[in-house]
């Protein structure tokens, strides 16, 4: 069955005509956008009423049937403006398709629902009863379409027949809830709320009607066996005897029986705790890695940032440092060395000019006598003391080696130097110049262009460094957030946790010894029951009827039976709902890559526990707080899918997704379009939040109709309510 | 609820492998409207009709006490 | 006898006063200082660690566009206190005697000639080697000038000095 429409008039936040006020629904997610306090729990409301004649009161919360309300039911504005003698309507109207198999045509229904006021006094407080006469109920009118127009339906309870069929009562709770009902919805601490469930889908209560009788029938069997055997026993006061130790050792061990029942409990829910600690130490452990990784990735980046400032700022003094500003000026050094070269030979050629002028003045002045020799052989004279002339030989200090050694010290003073041909002396300087020159010139000037391009090289591999590093931190980043996004760790509570660990394994000890200690009880117990049964058989003078002992013996196996195949059936159901309940979760998170693995539901104790597990069953990240309400409405929509009737009712919900992120909300939206046929959600979520709302009118298949919901006059201005009207716009 | 996939649960049961002696496909072709073999399938077929008629447990346990009773093979 | 690095080393070539906006924007006056406080120049957002750097480029700059533009008759002109033999930021100082080399190449100067001077003949000399570097300097800061007019996001980027330089190859 589908909803094609929504109208109200009068009611609540909703003044106006049906017209006026009318959503159009269609197949697949509607969605209702609107601020908290703008009409959002109104509409609920106004769905609630029309099907059940109740709405919600916020301050008890509580169900109140409308003879309560009373006038609270009509719209502010309505009866502000109503004159004396007047009626107003509240009414909210239904309308229905119910696709049958049999045809492509639908059949159409018209549900409405009025209540009736009259103003019989006029006063400033609109809203005091004295002034209105109250109709003791509310109208209810269904009409079915007949070819082209409808017309009523008069059978008895038609309308709620329809009701029945739009919302069946048993699924009721999970085709239509509050977002804040869903964790009491699915209770896994309560075992009464996951049994609920699945008698929906099984109906377990009749299993555990026929344990019930298996147990009254065994024991009516197992007392009348022992009755018998009492009776025909040779010894009286031994078979009382007996019979009295039987009974207490029955009672003992029953006892026994239900306290290791809890004590076994109790180990499996510590058992469970330190897994979900050692999950969260896990958990723990990576984000701190996490952490210190995001640390020297950021270290890193600083560094690399430092050096690329350098380089870049620096760049320019590249000019000076590595003389890269020369890289045009390699041709004027050819110009120097040509200019030198010519310098250094008008040198030359004036030091050559000067000395020859030189010798000859000193030829004049210190010409040598006629047969002295050349200043040549003077040296070799001196040298060998010998006078080649007249060949006569003579020792230093001799007088002649000394007229020699004068004549020779006359010729040294014809030679020439540099400061007797110019006034300055700049050889020096114009070498150093050249020799500069001729070093930038072949060193450096022909490799600044490869200089250039080598520094720019090394700035874009800094740069491509710095480029991968920042990928790397986000990464990790991203890593963290989404770990930190489906683990249940406070960022603080890893001190805690080792505490916790330690606390819990001294429990599980305690509980252990504790079940040692009632086995070994129960052991010795049973022991001495079945001793004592044999006892009293070998007591009997005449022998036990056959058939007392055929039916006890019938009937335990019965009883046995009957307690098997129910934890059977209801495993499956289990099993059933835990499959279905994965394929919705699945879904739901194919947004966050951290998810992984699938839920199973963990026997512990007498509950079903949801965990996430890889294949092999071994425990993945701890399940938090956004999490297990995702993994709740998988479990609601699992129950209805199992049942396989979200095809045929709607799932009308007032925010569900108010815990989540943005991504787990698009995952929702996009798994509920494809699990029921129709489906109706009221939502804050898409209210401010622009870019999620663009997501949900882009990303999600099904999508039906969206509507924003206004209200007339702001929150902050409500005190005066006679204007309040609520606008309603469509968005697709 | 469906009386007939109530007994199909029960006869699926792999413990009454260890009370019966029964071959598997025996045990398919036994239902609600044929005779009673056996007395523990006897008093499961009792209790699932009467229970199916809306019978109080007490009515039902004394309809299997009856049956004991009457000796039904 | 006169000590031509000295003679030339002592010199502080001038600027006209009109491009003292422009040096001061893309050169921190002073690298001195600035390294005392601890700061870096280039942290300053400037090109040039210093002035004269500043000055040195355009320098070449002018020599490679081959504009040498005098002063203005009666045109204001400023020094800086740095002379150019301490031009050595940046191990400055061999790019310094390279430029004072082209400036002897470009003087025209007769090296012998120079030689044969008297001492107030040398010192003429080495002031119209300084007032040589003068010219180029100032055709360099008019060419920058009118680059910083008419295309100013050329500057925006890190290197645009080493663009401008291989642009003025010719």
């Amino acid at each position: 069955m589908i909803i094609k429409s929504l109208s109200i008039e009068n009611f609540q936040c909703y003044s106006g005509k049906l017209e006026q006020n009318t959503f159009e629904f269609r197949k697949g997610l509607n969605v209702i956008i609107g601020d908290n306090g703008s009409g959002k729990s109104k509409l609920y409301d106004a769905f609630f009423w029309v099907l059940y004649d109740k709405i919600f009161d916020s301050s008890t919360r509580q169900l109140i049937h409308t003879s309560e309300v009373g006038t609270g039911i009509v719209s502010d504005k309505a009866k502000a403006s109503c004159e004396v003698g007047e009626k107003i309507v509240a009414k909210v109207q239904l309308k229905l398709y119910n696709y049958k198999r049999s045809s492509s045509y639908p059949d159409e229904y018209i549900l409405e629902r009025s209540f009736t006021i009259q103003k019989i006094n006029h006063s400033e407080d609109y809203n005091d009863p004295e002034n209105w006469k109250v109709a003791a109920n509310s109208v209810t009118s269904i009409e079915k379409k007949d070819i082209i127009n409808f017309k009523p339906l008069h059978e008895t309870d038609a309308f709620n027949k329809i009701v029945e069929k739009l919302i069946p009562t048993d699924m009721g709770k999970y085709l239509w809830f509050q977002g804040e009902q869903v964790d009491s919805l699915i209770d896994f601490k309560n075992e009464n709320s996951l049994t609920y469930a699945i008698n929906i889908l099984s109906d377990i209560n009749y299993y555990d009607s026929m344990i019930e009788v298996a147990k009254k029938v065994f024991n009516q069997a197992e007392s009348a066996y022992k009755s018998e055997l009492r009776e025909k026993s040779k010894n009286e006061n031994e078979a009382e005897e007996l019979s009295k130790r039987q009974d207490n050792l029955e009672i003992l061990i029953e006892r026994d029986e239900n306290d290791l029942e809890k004590v076994i409990e109790n180990l499996e829910y510590a058992e469970n705790f330190k897994d979900e600690l050692l999950g969260k130490i896990k958990d723990a452990q990576e984000l701190e890695r996490i952490k210190s990784g995001l640390k020297s990735s950021r270290e890193k980046i600083n560094r690399l940032n430092d050096n690329l400032e350098t380089a870049r700022k620096g760049f320019n003094n590249n000019l000076f440092s590595k003389q890269w500003i020369l890289r045009n000026a390699g041709s004027y050094f050819k110009d120097f060395e040509y200019r030198l070269k010519y310098y250094d030979e008008e040198r030359e050629n004036k030091k050559v000019d000067h000395k020859i002028k030189v010798q000859q003045e000193a030829a004049k002045k210190n010409r040598l006598p006629e047969n002295v020799p050349n200043a040549t052989y003077l040296q070799d004279m001196i040298d060998e003391k010998v006078c080649f002339l007249c060949d006569r030989k003579f020792e230093e200090n001799d007088s002649a080696h000394q007229h020699l050694y004068d004549l020779l010290e006359k010729t040294k003073k014809t030679r020439v130097s540099i400061s007797d041909i110019v006034n300055n002396d700049f050889k020096t300087f114009f070498q150093n110049l050249y020799n500069n020159g001729y070093y930038l010139k072949t060193n450096v000037i022909e490799n600044v262009d490869s200089s250039i391009a080598k520094e720019l090289e090394r700035i874009e591999l800094l740069e491509d460094k710095k480029k991968d590093a920042i990928q790397e931190y986000q990464l990790l980043d991203q890593r963290f957030k989404q770990l930190l996004d489906i683990s249940s760790i406070e960022e603080e509570e890893s001190k805690d946790i080792v505490r916790n660990f330690n606390q819990y394994d001294k429990d599980k000890g305690k509980f252990e010894r504790l079940k040692f200690e009632i086995e070994q009880r129960l052991s010795s117990n049973k022991k001495e029951l079945k001793e004592i049964l044999e006892k009293m058989k070998h007591n009997i003078g005449e022998s036990i009827n056959q058939d007392t002992v055929e039916k006890k013996e019938v009937l335990e196996t019965f009883l046995e039976l009957a307690k098997s195949t129910r934890s059977m059936v209801y495993e499956e159901q289990i099993q059933r709902i835990e499959e279905e309940a994965n394929k919705h979760f699945k879904k739901m998170t194919a947004d966050n890559k951290s998810v992984q693995g699938k839920i199973i539901l963990k026997k512990i104790g007498s509950n079903y526990m949801p965990k996430n597990v890889d294949e092999n069953g071994i425990e993945l990240t701890s399940i938090n707080d956004s999490n297990i309400i995702l993994i709740k409405l998988a479990t609601i929509m699992a129950i209805v899918t199992a049942k396989g009737k979200s095809d045929f009712h709607p799932l009308i919900s007032d925010a569900p997704t108010s815990k989540f992120g943005d991504n787990y909300t698009i995952g929702f939206c996009n798994t509920i379009d494809n699990v029921f046929a129709q489906s109706i959600i009221l939502s804050y979520d898409f209210y401010h939040n622009m870019a999620l709302r663009k997501r949900l009118l882009d990303e999600v298949d099904n999508l039906g109709a969206v509507y924003v919901i206004e209200p007339s006059i702001r929150e902050e201005d409500r005190a005066n309510r006679k204007e309040l009207s609520t606008n309603i716009t469509l968005l697709n | 609820m469906n009386k007939n996939e109530v007994f199909r649960n029960f006869l699926n049961n792999p413990l009454i492998k260890n009370y019966l002696d029964y071959s598997d496909k025996q045990l398919q072709s036994m239902n609600l409207q044929s005779n009673s073999p056996n007395r523990l399938i006897d008093v499961i077929k009792t209790t699932i009709i009467n229970l199916d008629e809306e019978q109080s447990v007490d009515l039902v346990a004394r309809k299997i006490n009856q049956s004991f009773k009457r000796n039904l093979i | 006898m006169i000590d031509l690095m000295e003679e030339l080393g002592k010199k502080t070539p001038r600027y006209s006063m009109k491009y003292r906006r422009l040096i001061e924007g893309f050169a921190r006056k002073g690298a001195v200082d600035y390294y005392e406080s601890g700061e870096k120049s280039y942290d300053l957002g400037k090109f040039f660690t210093n002035f004269y750097e500043f000055y040195l480029y355009s320098a070449f700059i002018g020599l490679y566009i081959n504009n040498p533009l005098p002063f203005d008759k009666d045109e204001k002109t400023n020094v800086f206190w740095v002379p150019m033999r301490d031009w050595n930021s940046n191990n400055s100082a061999q790019t310094v005697q390279y430029l004072w080399m082209i400036m002897f190449v470009k003087s025209e100067l007769d090296f012998n000639a120079l030689e044969d001077m008297d001492q107030k003949g040398v010192e003429r000399e080495m002031l119209n080697v300084s007032r040589l570097i003068e010219v180029y300097a100032n055709g360099g800061f008019d060419f920058i000038n009118s680059k910083v007019t008419e295309n100013p996001a050329f500057f925006d980027d890190d290197d645009c000095f080493v663009k401008l330089l291989k642009e003025v190859e010719n």
